[in-house]
């Protein structure tokens, strides 16, 4: 009872959390992909390419995004746990999502790309990758949800002990005494 | 988790994530 009434608002949060940090990153790496052509830098030793210096603000919104993530996605998860859920589904649905919405951006800026952007071919490729990594997540998670509908909602069954093939058999004075204790 | 559990489960989940939309284009427009 005590997981379910601290357990379900800290899914509700957690959520929340990871949902906002996605679409923290998500324009962060969208309008460095506008005004930077997709990647930038600051501070170190070498010369950075004019229009290539990393805006503040994208910083912000990206390193945040990402820590955040991270710490939300843990909340999801442990409080999944906690109510005896599925951590590997939730898990795999939250990679879904970020590699599913972060490939989105690299593809639709790649088909529409923002002036002065010469070649996207480098998006495109990213792109596929992306929504295939994040296929690999969606699809078991899927297939998990369709057992869980085929059973009518109820627990996976426990799996039943395999019994072992080969039996050794112990000869009676071995069983009593240890080479340790040899009384 | 009970069938009803997986049920609120995934309306927090859902009710969560809306919030999250949310709550990421304010957090958008305070970081930038």
């Amino acid at each position: 009872m005590r997981a379910r009434v601290i357990g379900l608002p800290l899914v509700a949060v957690g959520a929340a959390g990871f949902v906002a940090c996605l679409v923290s990153v998500y324009s962060g790496m969208r309008d460095v992909m506008r005004t930077s052509g997709g990647f930038c830098a600051s501070g170190g030793p070498y010369a950075i390419a004019p229009g290539h210096q990393c805006n503040s603000g994208d910083i912000r919104l990206i390193l945040v995004g990402i820590l955040g993530g991270l710490v939300f996605a843990g909340v999801v998860a442990v409080a999944t746990g906690w109510l005896e859920g599925s951590v590997l589904g939730v898990s795999l649905l939250m990679w879904s999502a970020l590699f599913g919405a972060l490939g989105w951006n690299f593809l639709q800026l790649a088909i529409n790309p923002p002036k002065g952007q010469s070649s996207t071919g480098g998006w495109i490729a990213s792109g596929a990758v992306f929504e295939l990594m994040a296929l690999g997540g969606l699809i078991p998670v899927l297939v998990m949800l369709a057992g869980w509908l085929r059973r009518g909602g109820r627990a996976e069954p426990e799996p039943t002990p395999i019994q072992p093939l080969v039996k050794a058999a112990v000869p009676g004075g071995l069983g009593q005494s240890n080479w340790w204790s040899s009384s | 988790m009970s069938r009803a559990t997986s049920m609120v489960w995934a309306a927090a989940v859902a009710l969560g994530s809306g919030a999250g939309i949310g709550l990421g284009i304010l957090l958008e427009h305070a970081l930038k």
